[in-house]
């Protein structure tokens, strides 16, 4: 039996100036900004905001899982959790999926007159 | 049948050949500027042209994408076509266009700082870039034509939009 998923739970925030989503139930923990947690080492944690070229996230961390994998991100902040239907999503344009930084979004959405972009931290490389 | 009519008529018809078919000939170019320079790329290649009210920029994108622009929740890859031709950079205008294209994989658009006017030229009325251009700008033309407001550079898409 084939089950069809219509529309996903997004978790929205802001990073490297730009809006940015995952599905918010890969999303198991929020941490605050501290510089202590920061320090934590031996895990695998993207700083969003230096990871695209830009000045580092002073926000809160996200745990991201999915099956086994899992990361920490940082961002800037958590905008929403919205819902959202599959069929508003657009793959990413060829330019984007060929370049090693942009590989890591899969789609973009749009949240009201703004496009986001759909990240998999799958794809995030270190 | 009177000979000056025959003649006449033969005129007449050559004359109605003629007119149309140099009509025919002409091929309707957008002319838009960046800055002060009128660049054109062929209507048939135009899908819409709109005013720009939000573009995304992409975090990590190559030199030339301006970004992701929502038109009517359409999602498009801007280009950012002035980088492309290697102009200057300017202060960014309050609201530019995008001209969206048609006939490409993904959704396209380029974007410009005003629209001039559409142009019907002609393909004899087309030469070849200055040579006073660099090479690698040149060869994004595939020539200029002179209309009202100057020198109008026609743009290749095919390579423009190859970032």
């Amino acid at each position: 039996m084939t089950v069809s998923i219509e529309a996903v739970s997004l978790l929205v925030f802001e990073a490297a100036d730009c809006l940015m989503a995952v599905p918010a139930s890969e999303i198991a923990q929020l941490e605050g900004s501290d510089p202590l947690f920061t320090k934590i080492e031996n895990r695998a944690a993207f700083d969003l905001g230096a990871y695209f070229g830009g000045p580092e996230s002073d926000g809160p961390w996200l745990r991201w899982g999915r099956g086994t994998r899992s990361a920490w991100l940082r961002v800037r902040h958590v905008v929403d959790v919205v819902p959202v239907a599959l069929s508003l999503l657009t793959p990413m344009p060829a330019v984007f999926r060929r370049q090693p930084r942009t590989h890591a979004f899969l789609a973009a959405g749009v949240r009201g007159d703004d496009v986001f972009l759909l990240l998999d931290p799958a794809r995030l490389t270190s | 049948m009177d000979p000056e009519a025959i003649l006449a008529a033969i005129e007449q018809q050559r004359d109605n050949e003629a007119e149309p078919r140099e009509e025919q000939e002409r091929v309707p170019y957008l002319g838009f500027y960046l800055g002060t320079e009128v660049y054109g790329l062929p209507l048939d290649q135009l899908r819409e042209v709109a005013r720009v009210s939000h573009l995304r920029r992409v975090p990590g994108a190559p030199a030339g994408v301006a970004g992701l622009v929502n038109l009517r929740g359409e999602i498009l890859c801007a280009l950012d076509v002035r980088e492309i031709l290697g102009l200057p950079a300017q202060a960014s205008t309050d609201s530019p266009f995008i001209v969206a294209l048609r006939g490409f994989g993904d959704p396209l658009g380029l974007i410009v700082d005003s629209i001039a006017d559409i142009y019907a030229v002609l393909p004899s009325e087309i030469e070849p870039p200055p040579a006073t251009w660099p090479a690698e700008r040149a060869a994004r033309f595939i020539g200029t034509a002179r209309v009202p407001v100057g020198l109008m550079g026609l743009l290749d898409l095919a390579k423009v939009t190859k970032v």
